[in-house]
């Protein structure tokens, strides 16, 4: 599970480069990103817009993601493909994480 | 009405047509190998890509769930089958597993679905069983000589299912 991220100021993106976050590579992911996460800033945005696929695995991932950074730090979520939207719609948890269509759009309200 | 729905999409006469068959062994690096082919072969059948992506969702839930539970603990390499025929408008996934069967020999419900009020509290897992009933017209599970048999159909032709309304604010 290949992550990169720059961090500017009270930002920081961290940007999935693999194209699924899935059962094979659930905790690999988890596991990355805390320490890619370990010293940031109060929000962090995880860019998925390589991201094409998504399983309940993948997204129990980002959960835990969300959890682990609380209260301190804000996990947003940015660039999601149509059918990672669908896993956050369908399982309701668009209403529970701040999601973005493009990773400029999340920048911008987060600036 | 799913069995109503069902049987108006049924094709009159004929046998269902083999869209594809293939075994694999029960490993997640297997399962992303084998929905990568599955998919290729259910693109033609497919009316748009969302039903597409639906049914990779709905192969790759199953699948984990076979790995992760029916199959823990096996040693070896213990082989999933899974076949897909198309008959009408619906097709018919089989899934065939010599693993532990489902507890009271019933498929679990939709499980965890929804929101909790605090992050805190959310649930890390438990989605993929109410993703597989949101996404498919009908499932059933039987066992029949040491063998878990569970038959997923979802129809290829109506629009996507739609997601879950929000909860009122």
């Amino acid at each position: 599970m290949r992550l990169s991220a720059t961090t500017e100021e009270l930002v920081q993106v961290v940007t999935v480069l693999d194209d699924r976050i899935d059962a094979a590579v659930a905790l690999e992911f988890k596991e990355n990103v805390r320490q890619i996460t370990e010293t940031a800033p109060e929000t962090v945005i995880l860019d998925l817009s390589a991201v094409v696929f998504i399983d309940s695995s993948g997204l129990g991932a980002i959960v835990a993601t969300m959890k682990y950074l609380a209260p301190e730090r804000t996990l947003v979520l940015a660039g999601l493909t149509a059918p990672v939207d669908r896993v956050f719609r369908l399982t309701r948890m668009d209403s529970v994480f701040s999601l973005y269509p493009t990773l400029s759009h999340a920048l911008h309200d987060q600036l | 009405m799913a069995t109503q729905n069902k049987r108006d999409k049924v094709k009159q006469g004929g046998a269902p047509e083999v869209v594809f068959d293939l075994s694999l062994v029960g490993t997640m690096q297997d399962v992303r190998d084998a929905l990568k082919a599955c998919r290729a072969q259910l693109y033609p059948i497919c009316k748009t890509a969302q039903k597409l992506d639906d049914i990779e969702l709905v192969m790759a839930e199953t699948f984990n769930n076979i790995v992760e539970h029916a199959l823990a603990g096996q040693t070896g390499n213990s082989p999933i089958h899974v076949s897909c025929t198309k008959d009408g408008d619906l097709i018919s996934l089989v899934f065939r597993d010599v693993g532990t069967p489902f507890a009271n020999n019933v498929a679990p419900g939709r499980g965890q679905v929804g929101t909790a009020a605090h992050a805190q509290s959310l649930p890390e897992g438990g989605f993929g069983w109410g993703l597989i009933h949101h996404l498919a017209q009908d499932i059933s599970y039987v066992r029949v000589k040491q063998h878990n048999v569970l038959t997923i159909v979802i129809d290829v032709a109506t629009p996507p299912a739609s997601v879950p309304n929000k909860p009122s604010q």
